[in-house]
């Protein structure tokens, strides 16, 4: 059955009526606006992109406790409005009680990972928990389609007694009344709760329900009407979120503008774009029905626009034991999911609602339960026909959008004088495969985990380009243990406190007389090669340990158990780029790196059950490569900035340039370790780096990657001046002694390196 | 405050859903029941639905209880949420049979925050609220309100006792895990903190207290938690369920309706025995229940909802001129006059408050 002659399954209709007609105007490529949008609605999208794009700050409400900064950390892949990798997936956590209550724990059961406001650092796992569960995001494509179907047309593919026999019984979910339809348990009614809530769980962002005015004006209907009995009244219900939270940030911290706006944001966006037919796919088309897979996803459903092809019938069913998680939500059992649409599923992996599968033909046999039947007969299948299936699939949208990461297909390379370009005179085929291998998102079946961080490089470096820093809400965990007299000790296996384990695995906690959490900001990786390439003595001259000039500013080399200096990472623990690709694959991604003569970065095996090394020695190299002809930040010159810079005494540390092999290279920073902390303050030491001990910072492109200082705790960048401490404190007090117009000329000059 | 004028009933038939409670098992009626709108004819009783009695604006605040002697002497409590050095208040409204009217808290008290609930027995009536506010008016008739001293700061959510020398009043600071609920006894002429026992689970408030006597009481709170008084000692009784539980009514020890569900509407019901019930499926999140004598309970909630639920656990939702607003709580009178009030509690204050009645 082609596209054309897609009919709705289940429907009532009889001989003498009419078929519905596929839904027309409703399609475009992944993360584009519906055609048919007005301009006000157009202007609402964009709007309402920009906000799902802000990177929220304590200061204006994120926290106390959140997993993600923004909406489309997790909404990212392959589009803004997708999906996520695994990088972003979630832990749900709840308690089941003898009186058979199931009660989720904290807000909606999400397990957050990082505080702010006072909160602790690491969410702490509450031991009451009996449930965990985890998620991976969903997509957002043609939401708005699927909020405007009648709930009639979703109860009519509803067997829940199944009395036809076919072992697939779907049932609908509820939300306030009505049927529910969004979420992985189809426990949302409306769009604008599948938005308040995730704000409130994974940002801490309150917000108060759409007034009925406005309502009324996005591009769902979404007001009920006095004589009601139609599609409307669903989005009519407003989610009771908390209206407020703990953060002594005035509430509600997201505005009704803004809520507005992303809200049309989601309904606005097109259903994916059907690729072409082939031959292939329209073969498994037909094994698609044969298999009965269409029993649960169904073609499409009766809309208002005619018949949505969304290959869901939004209900809930029972997918057995293996892939239940015990997580009720509404009327969902632990054992029940909904049918997860299929369009754009080529470009929305992983797959299945934890992200489990690396692949269709992964999650299709992970089946169970009401789809044994289908997931059997597709095993059952030939090779050539599995294929076909899976091709099939691939034609319902998304592929042509399909990425390995989150670098679109055909990429450009940034033009020189953009952040994130190749330095000049680079083997451009060799970066743009280093680059390639920096975006990949590893899969399961090739080594990912069984702790980690990011499942790929980009994941953490991508602001302000692939190869950059991080946002907030990616920042690395690190803990240990400081005793009464302050002398720290690290875990047995590392400071890092991961924030993920593979699907089927608990989160990370940290041992049980653990105290100190700090978080790291992601450096940017931009011009990293430049510094690689400066010799050691050059950092060796600027080191004073003895502040044998007195000007209150020691500056000491790490020297590593390997003899040679550090200069990468916050405690400069890292002395060159191939070992911090190393160290990063095995330490952030749970990838497994060969050994290489002269390299002691990383870890070689690992119980993930994959074969080790799961990191072959060229993709090092191509990794290394890309990282090492990532030019420098580009800058612009404040006239009398370097003067105030220097007035305020930050070139004491921050030392506008070191000799390269190639000229000076403006990093600011001696790349040396200094004491810019409080007295007193607990913090993780690391190697010779003492617990108070960071690396200079480099400034170059810093006002590209807020928030700044170690833990991420400086909004900005002043904010980051006025906390310096310690062998900074004379810096600071200059700072706070320079007339306004020099401060604002030093603030603009650092805005412009 | 604007008083709605008398309206002609509505008659058409409301809106409404033929569902049964879920029960604990998988029962899902197979499609929505959508009653056609008709015309009702002169002959033909008038249709039970819910007229707007009153609307007050953010001066006033949203209504949160209500509660009366008889049809003519019926009161409502409310006000704005807060501190009172931060816009919160107090409201107070009283019906006469005829018409609602503002009823002024002596100026003596000074400034007070917003009521949560109000109740009268043995010709007393008693009204609590946050910061552990208790009022008392010994006449009954509201013109000499007093102050009593409690042992906590915490909102007090809900008061009854079988006698005014009896009472109980429950509450807590329904801030996920902001700490223990408040659980105060009024006897020997003072209000004590009587402990809580030790749940199952996390509570942070406990949000209404009714009784079928002084050998009988239970209080509900958040995360399903029931608790039960027998006399002597408050103990945990199972529920089935973790949504919240916001208010409880009945007619006798072996017939007391528990609401509740913050997304889908819960009812339980307690037979003297077990309490059993589950979500009702169709209805949104309730938070009040009055229970006449035949059984039949009243239930309202969010979006205006309300519906009558009479024994058999079906439930007939009935029009309400109160949508989209969150009704919070509902007093009737057997065979007669109902009455349920509530406001904008979904949104950020300050609060506008409604009252609909079924006259």
């Amino acid at each position: 059955m082609g596209l054309a002659g897609l009919v709705v399954s289940n429907t009532a209709c009889t001989d003498d009526e009419q078929q519905p007609k596929l839904a027309e105007g409703i399609y475009a490529p992944l993360g584009e606006p519906l055609p048919d949008a007005t301009d006000e609605q157009l202007a609402a999208f964009e709007r309402g992109r920009e906000v799902a794009l802000k990177r929220f700050t304590p200061e204006e409400g994120l926290g106390p406790q959140v997993n993600v900064s923004f909406c489309a950390s997790c909404h990212e892949s392959p589009v803004i409005g997708g999906s996520a990798p695994r990088y972003r997936d979630f832990f749900l956590t709840g308690q089941r009680f003898d009186d058979g209550a199931f009660l989720p724990i904290g807000k909606g059961g999400v397990l957050t990972t990082y505080g702010f406001h006072g909160a602790a650092t690491r969410t702490e796992f509450d031991a009451s928990a009996n449930v965990v569960a985890r998620r991976n995001a969903v997509p957002f494509f043609g939401v708005g389609l699927i909020a405007e179907l009648d709930e009639k047309a979703i109860l009519r593919n509803a067997d829940p007694d199944d009395e036809d026999g076919d072992g697939i019984s779907g049932r609908p979910n509820y939300d306030r009344g009505f049927v529910g339809r969004f979420g992985r348990k189809s426990q949302t009614v409306s769009i604008e709760g599948f938005i308040r809530g995730p704000l409130n769980n994974h940002l801490g962002i309150t917000s108060d329900p759409l007034s009925e005015a406005q309502k009324a004006a996005l591009p769902v209907p979404s007001v009920a009407p006095e004589d009601d009995d139609g599609p409307t009244l669903r989005q009519a219900a407003a989610p009771e979120e908390p209206l407020t939270d703990e953060d002594g940030i005035p509430d509600p911290e997201l505005s009704s503008e803004d809520l507005f706006d992303l809200v049309s944001f989601s309904m606005l966006m097109a259903a994916p774009e059907r690729g072409p037919e082939t031959a292939a796919s329209l073969r498994g088309e037909a094994l698609f029905d044969e298999l009965n897979c269409s029993g649960c996803h169904v073609a499409g459903i009766e809309g208002p626009r005619g018949i949505v092809p969304l290959y869901s019938d939004l209900l809930l069913h029972d997918m057995g034991d293996a892939l239940g998680d015990g997580f009720e939500q509404g009327e969902a059992e632990g054992n029940e999911f909904r049918t997860q649409p299929l369009w754009g599923v080529a470009a929305t992996r992983p797959y299945l609602h934890d992200g489990r599968a690396d692949t269709l033909e992964a999650a299709i046999e992970m089946h169970a339960g009401e789809a044994q039947r289908a997931r059997d007969a597709f095993v059952a299948l030939d090779e050539a026909d599995q294929a076909d299936v899976i091709a099939f699939l691939e034609s319902l949208g998304g592929a042509d959008q399909r990425s390995d990461g989150l670098l679109p297909p055909d990429a450009p390379i940034p033009a020189p004088g953009e952040p994130g370009a190749p330095l000049p005179g680079t083997d451009l085929d060799a970066w743009v495969r280093g680059r390639a291998a920096f975006d990949r998102d590893t899969r399961l079946a090739e080594g990912l985990g069984p702790k980690f961080n990011g499942d790929s490089c980009r994941a953490c470096h991508t602001d302000p380009a692939i190869g950059g820093a991080g946002p907030l809400d990616l920042d690395v965990v690190r803990n240990g243990t400081t005793d009464d007299g302050g002398v720290f000790t690290p875990p047995g296996v590392g400071t890092i406190l991961h924030r993920h384990a593979n699907p089927g695995l608990l989160r990370p906690e940290p041992e049980a007389d653990a105290n100190t959490f700090e978080t790291r900001q992601t450096p940017s990786l931009l011009g990293l090669g430049l510094i690689d390439a400066i010799d050691e003595d050059e950092i060796l001259a600027n080191e004073d340990p003895m502040d044998l000039d007195g000007d209150g500013i020691r500056g000491v080399a790490h020297v590593l158990a390997t003899g040679q200096i550090g200069r990468f990472g916050w405690k400069a623990q890292v002395p060159s780029v191939r070992e911090f690709v190393r160290d990063a694959a095995s330490a952030e991604m749970g990838v497994t790196v060969p050994d290489e003569d002269g390299f002691t970065f990383g870890v070689a095996i690992d119980e993930d059950g994959v074969v080790d090394p799961e990191m072959d020695t060229a993709t090092i190299d191509d990794i290394a490569f890309f990282i090492s002809r990532l030019d420098a930040p580009p800058s612009t010159e404040v006239p009398g900035g370097p003067a105030a810079f220097a007035a305020a005494g930050c070139d004491g540390c921050h030392i506008p340039n070191l000799e390269g092999p190639d000229g000076p290279v403006p990093l600011y920073s001696d790349l040396l370790l200094h004491q810019v902390t409080p007295d007193g303050v607990w913090g993780i030491a690391d190697g010779l780096a003492t617990t108070l001990q960071f690396r200079t910072p480099p400034l170059w492109g810093v006002s590209e990657t807020p928030p700044y200082l170690h833990d991420g705790s400086a909004t900005t960048l002043e904010d980051a001046i006025l906390a310096h401490d310690g062998e900074a404190a004379a810096s600071l007090a200059a700072y706070e002694a320079l007339d306004d117009e020099t401060r604002e000329t030093l603030l603009a000059f650092l805005a412009a390196l | 405050m604007g008083t709605v004028g008398a309206r002609g009933y509505l008659c058409e038939v409301p809106r409404g859903h033929s569902w049964q409670l879920r029960g604990g098992t998988a029962v899902v009626a197979s499609a929505l029941v959508m009653p056609a709108v008709t015309a009702c004819a002169d002959d033909e009783p008038k249709p039970r639905g819910w007229e707007v009695g009153l609307e007050l604006d953010e001066s006033e605040g949203a209504l949160l209880s209500v509660w009366g002697d008889a049809a003519d002497d019926v009161w409502a409590v409310g006000g704005q949420p807060g501190a009172v050095d931060a816009g919160g208040q107090a409201t107070m409204v009283h019906f006469d049979g005829a018409a609602w009217s503002e009823h002024a808290l002596p100026a003596s008290l000074g400034d007070l925050p917003m009521l949560n609930w109000i109740y009268g027995v043995d010709g007393q009536l008693v009204t609590v609220g946050e910061g552990g506010v208790v009022l008392r008016s010994a006449s009954g008739a509201g013109d000499d309100w007093t102050l009593e001293p409690t042992p906590t700061d915490v909102p007090l959510w809900g008061v009854w006792g079988p006698s005014a020398e009896d009472l109980w009043a429950v509450g807590g600071d329904a801030t996920p895990n902001s700490g223990a609920p408040a659980l105060l006894h009024y006897e020997g002429g003072s209000w004590v903190e009587v402990t809580v026992p030790d749940l199952d689970r996390n509570c942070d408030a406990l949000f209404k207290v009714w009784g079928a006597g002084g050998d009988e009481v239970f209080a509900v709170g958040d995360a399903g938690i029931i608790l039960r008084y027998d006399g002597v000692e408050w103990t945990q009784v199972p529920s089935g369920v973790s949504a919240d539980l916001i208010s409880l009514w009945g007619t006798g020890p072996d017939d007391i309706v528990a609401v509740g569900g913050r997304s889908n509407g819960t009812v339980l019901r307690w037979d003297g025995e077990a309490w059993s019930g589950d979500t009702l499926l169709g209805a949104p999140g309730l938070n009040g229940v009055w229970v006449g004598e035949d059984g039949e309970a009243t239930v309202v909630g969010t979006l205006g909802f309300a519906a009558r639920v009479p024994t058999t656990n079906d439930y007939e939702q009935e029009q309400s001129e109160a949508g989209p607003l969150v009704l919070h709580a509902v007093f009737g009178f057997d065979g007669g006059e109902r009455f349920a009030v509530g406001g904008t509690l979904d949104r950020s204050p300050p609060l506008r408050g409604i009252l609909v009645q079924s006259l």
